[in-house]
């Protein structure tokens, strides 16, 4: 007979995360465990961090990739680290760093956007439906942009006298650091 | 594409949809049509050509928005969990700060 046990399924901390979050919001005062529980999914998941600036740098390359070759694509790689540089991106804490990445790849993909309806669009002849689908493509490009940097705003307004945005970002073991540290 | 026999004779008949129906429209047989109706077919492939570049790319472009979606729903969640950590909460799509 095998005796071997099955491993035992994890808990999605991702799901938990959207469910607690989820949860909190409905009611109109959460409960010290779910905030309890919160902090802790947080911290014990820092590797969520790095997956999603990945995902962002990963997106962003193949945008460029998309839009430019040569020259061109120097000029915009240099275009994106000086925005990550004017946006302070290097002092900035962990979370703004996410929201950041956010931002550059929301711009490219707006840039890319406009790049293709002008091409598309405004210089060649195309059916009525497919010069509909451009404009929605551009519009929803556009609002995922202001969406990105309302977060940001938003963040930084909150994180202004809140020193207590702490998170764990340290892959193993306790080095523990401050959202608002640089 | 538009050849139609009577009796012993092909006639090439151009087929076109208006008001929500397919009209026909009479070409004419002989080499005149046979011209007509390869020019016919060549703007055919070239409608199709184009349709298929169309649609490949609408599927590179929903690609790069679902995986920007993704991103962005793990990215909202991500600050949204750390906002409530820190003691803040939600009220009607506005962050407010717990009162002690």
């Amino acid at each position: 007979m095998n005796t071997k046990q099955l491993p035992v399924k994890a808990p999605d901390p991702r799901a938990e995360l959207m469910e607690l979050r989820e949860r909190m919001n409905k009611a109109k005062e959460a409960t010290p465990e779910d905030m309890h529980r919160l902090r802790q999914v947080i911290v014990s998941t820092p590797h969520f961090w790095p997956v999603a600036t990945q995902t962002a740098n990963v997106i962003r390359e193949q945008l460029i990739e998309k839009m430019s070759s040569g020259i061109t694509r120097s000029h915009l790689l240099a275009e994106v680290d000086i925005l990550k540089k004017q946006f302070g991106y290097d002092a900035a804490p962990v979370l703004e760093r996410l929201l950041i990445d956010h931002i550059l790849t929301a711009r490219l993909r707006l840039l890319h956007a406009e790049n293709y309806y002008n091409n598309v669009v405004v210089n060649q002849s195309i059916t009525f439906a497919f010069g509909e689908y451009w404009n929605g493509v551009l519009s929803s490009a556009q609002k995922r942009f202001l969406r990105a940097i309302e977060t940001l705003a938003k963040v930084r307004r909150l994180a202004r006298n809140t020193p207590a945005l702490q998170i764990n970002i340290a892959q193993r073991g306790g080095n523990r650091r401050s959202a608002n540290d640089a | 594409m538009g050849w139609e026999q009577r009796g012993s004779r092909r006639y090439y008949y151009r087929k076109k949809r208006r008001a929500g129906k397919v009209r026909s429209e009479y070409i004419g047989a002989g080499p005149v049509a046979e011209l007509w109706a390869s020019i016919d077919e060549s703007e055919h492939q070239e409608h199709a050509v184009k349709r298929n570049a169309d649609r490949r790319t609408r599927q590179a472009e929903a690609e790069i928005d679902r995986q920007l979606d993704d991103l962005e729903s793990a990215i909202v969640s991500i600050t949204a969990a750390t906002l409530c950590a820190a003691g803040f909460h939600n009220h009607k799509g506005q962050w407010r700060k717990k009162r002690p």
